[in-house]
């Protein structure tokens, strides 16, 4: 009989209405094939990494993405997540409330290459109110000062010795005499890198208190005398020209800036050895002619190097196979993978057990590796506190943009400052809503 | 035999069904089974978004958290239209953008016809100079992006560097003072090639007769450009318009790439924000919906510049009467 193509047009799509709508049956043998999705950047989890842990696992096909945030918003919202996600440990109280991270104490406790006493305190920002949900792959402390000897020598600056405390102010002072300029253009920053809420958090706790209140709710920043203080000094190392600012932004950013000139000391982390180990032919400073310090000190007699937030790994809710997913990350975690990061130089391992493949093939990068165990010993290198309420992301769009109308002579410091609280508090509030 | 209301032979004994035979729905299927791509493409990418962005916009959706969505009834709605009259961060995006594509507009449509009645005329090189100014609409907008905020860098700047060479101890922030007219100037640089095109064929539309008529009595080339080339294409004016404020209304990741990175970070990332003159409603949306995760905010704030752009639409087209020329006219109705 002959079946009209509108009947057909109808059975079809009625069909895909079906299939697609239908689960699809989870019943799978022990040994199936399975296919984990791991959002990772391809420089951190490479083809070759992946290529041996497939070799050795020949049921697991590994697919890798980018990390991207806003990718995995909309993953998590489509309701097809990658298994395991790379994420700053800074990250982990939000991915929390999200629902977006698996609890991995279980797994932890009962894991026979990962334990829980051989890890660096570090690893503190993977622990939510009493939960492990993951760990980092390694850590650096992110708010060393490094300066350029050959600029600081040529401006009468005559440095101390390595591990020496230097206070914010001495290193504002140095800035001033660095900063070189060619009629109004700035050739070369005296500094670049102040005012985060990095810096922020840091200097709060060097006063003995902190940026946010016990419980979270709201950010004490105009009533804290010495964050006031701290976020006038800042912006008036801008205001003088002797830094990148918001309406003198650099082409480019810290490390870079370092390499070219650009700037002559910034505040970046243990890890930027290695890059600029990696590109130390490429035409640019000598990496020789950096000198690491501990991290700066407001008050000149404590020191806070605390990691920014990490990089780590954490499961994520919508995994379909957990287990796999958790062998896939003791491998990475202690596997071939770690003693290649460890031995790269990339960043301080996240296991105390692996602390003995670090090297540093070079005397600049001894120095560096120095200063790390000064900090290890002598400074505060535990975790930052971390909102789970709004990204510190929003902390720092909202200071720079009253930066912006500071700079340009719109407002006060003690406006940008009262609005920078305000603005703070509000997106809290707003995440709080959110709950 | 009786024809159908669509002039379909029919017989009485054919099954009918909703009043049409099979043959009928023969003709249709075929018409539905090439029109359902489409329709299938509307329905999934177009119309059930709208929907759910539509009910997001009622809820306290974080982008993430299904298990925590509430319903807020008109709580973004009306915290939208609290900043309006507050003077909120919103308010102000919306002031920008508006400015911003006030100034585009014109400067694009006075910049485009110009070009064209240039390069319509007998001119050497006429297909050379079409050629360069149409090749901006053909490059990748972000590449083109990076090579522009190169250019017009503050520090080291090409473009700061040649003026330093003219104007010794010239040092223009072009990247964050004047962050504002380098969008425009961007803007107009891409979109130049595109209108220019259609004016072109718009003008080569134009009947010869009527300028050599206007010549001819005396009219300057101004004059015959201003009295009979303008207002003959001002149906394509209004088409560009329309198209210009619409896209206007949504830029956003102009703004966002041509500033660097905040506090000197570099890079290009959509999660920089802007300069506060380039602060467009599109990047406030962003930024509440990405950034802060109030992605139920932010799909108010979208259905807001919604009916914007409709309201401006509509105004465009009633406003139109007034000043676009049609050969034929609008208001007759079929048959007359």
């Amino acid at each position: 009989m002959k079946v009209s193509i509108l009947r057909l047009f109808v059975a079809f799509a009625l069909l895909a209405f079906v299939l697609s709508v239908c689960p699809t049956p989870q019943v799978q043998a022990q040994s199936a094939p399975v296919t984990l999705v791991v959002a990772a950047w391809e420089v951190e989890f490479t083809d070759d990494e992946i290529a041996a842990y497939t070799a050795a696992n020949p049921n697991i096909t590994i697919e890798r993405i980018d990390p991207d945030q806003t990718r995995l918003a909309a993953l998590f919202a489509a309701g097809t997540p990658p298994d395991i996600i790379r994420n700053s440990g800074s990250d982990v109280p939000l991915f929390v409330n999200r629902g977006w991270i698996m609890d991995l104490t279980s797994r932890f406790e009962s894991s026979s290459v990962i334990s829980l006493d051989d890890m660096v305190p570090a690893n503190g920002y993977y622990n939510y109110n009493g939960a492990w949900y993951g760990m980092l792959k390694d850590w650096s402390p992110d708010y060393a000062y490094i300066i350029n000897r050959r600029m600081a020598e040529a401006a009468g600056i005559t440095l101390p010795p390595p591990n020496s405390i230097i206070t914010y102010q001495q290193a504002g002072e140095w800035a001033a005499l660095m900063t070189v300029r060619d009629g109004s253009r700035l050739t070369t920053a005296g500094s670049e890198g102040f005012g985060g809420d990095g810096d922020v958090q840091n200097v709060a706790r060097e006063a003995g208190g902190d940026l946010y209140s016990e419980d979270f709710t709201h950010a004490i920043i105009k009533d804290n005398p010495a964050i006031v203080e701290y976020l006038t000094w800042a912006a008036n190392l801008m205001r003088d020209g002797y830094t990148f600012s918001p309406i003198n932004p650099s082409p480019d950013w810290g490390v870079p800036d370092l390499q070219s000139g650009a700037a002559a000391s910034i505040v970046m982390g243990y890890w930027s050895n290695a890059q600029f180990a990696e590109s130390a032919d490429e035409g640019v400073e000598d990496p020789s002619n950096f000198v690491m310090y501990p991290a700066l000190s407001w008050f000149g007699n404590s020191v806070f190097d605390s990691s920014a937030g990490g990089a780590g790994w954490t499961i994520s809710t919508g995994t379909q196979h957990p287990d796999e997913a958790w062998n896939l990350f003791e491998y990475y975690m202690t596997g071939a993978p770690a003693v290649t990061r460890a031995q790269a130089g990339w960043g301080v391992p996240s296991l105390r057990s692996l602390f003995g493949y670090m090297n540093a093939p070079t005397e600049w990068q001894q120095q560096w590796l120095d200063t790390v165990n000064w900090e290890l010993e002598n400074a505060d290198t535990s975790t930052r506190r971390i909102n789970p309420y709004y990204s510190t992301e929003t902390f720092n769009n909202i200071w720079y943009t009253q930066l912006e109308q500071y700079l340009n002579g719109d407002i006060t410091i003690d406006e940008a400052i009262n609005n920078l609280d305000a603005g703070v508090n509000q997106a809290i509030a707003d995440g709080i809503a959110q709950q | 035999m009786l024809r159908n209301q669509v002039g379909v032979l029919s017989t009485r004994n054919q099954p009918q069904f909703l009043g049409m035979g099979s043959r009928l729905w023969r003709k249709m299927g075929w018409f539905y089974l090439f029109l359902a791509p489409w329709i299938m493409g509307f329905l999934f990418f177009v119309l059930v978004p709208m929907v759910i962005g539509f009910l997001m916009s009622f809820t306290n959706f974080n982008g993430g958290n299904f298990n925590s969505i509430r319903f807020v009834g008109l709580d973004n709605y009306a915290e939208a239209f609290g900043e309006f009259f507050s003077n909120g961060d919103a308010w102000l995006a919306l002031q920008r953008t508006l400015s911003f594509t006030i100034t585009s507009v014109l400067v694009n449509t006075i910049i485009a016809l110009s070009i064209a009645s240039l390069l319509s005329g007998n001119m050497r090189g006429r297909t050379i100079f079409r050629t360069l100014f149409y090749l901006p609409a053909m490059l990748p907008l972000v590449a083109s992006i990076w090579v522009f905020r190169s250019l017009l860098d503050n520090n080291v700047g090409a473009l700061n560097a040649i003026l330093d060479l003219i104007f010794p101890g010239t040092h223009v922030p072009w990247l964050t003072q004047q962050a504002a007219l380098s969008l425009i100037i961007f803007t107009a640089w891409g979109g130049l090639g595109g209108a220019m095109i259609i004016y072109i064929a718009g003008i080569q539309g134009i009947p010869t007769e009527l300028r050599d008529a206007a010549t001819v009595d005396g009219a300057s080339s101004f004059q015959v450009f201003l009295n009979i080339t303008v207002p003959l294409l001002s149906p394509l004016i209004m088409y560009q318009t329309v198209l210009g404020v619409i896209g206007g209304v949504q830029v956003l990741v102009t703004p966002i790439l041509l500033t660097p990175g905040a506090g000197g970070g570099g890079g290009m990332s959509i999660s920089t924000i802007p300069v506060r003159a380039n602060y467009m409603f599109m990047v406030h949306i962003y930024q509440e919906s990405f950034n802060r995760l109030r992605f139920g905010y932010g799909s108010a704030l979208l259905w807001i510049l919604f009916a914007l752009i409709l309201i401006l639409t509509l105004f465009l087209v009633r406003t139109s009467r007034q000043w676009v020329y049609y050969e034929v006219d609008p208001d007759r109705k079929p048959g007359e």
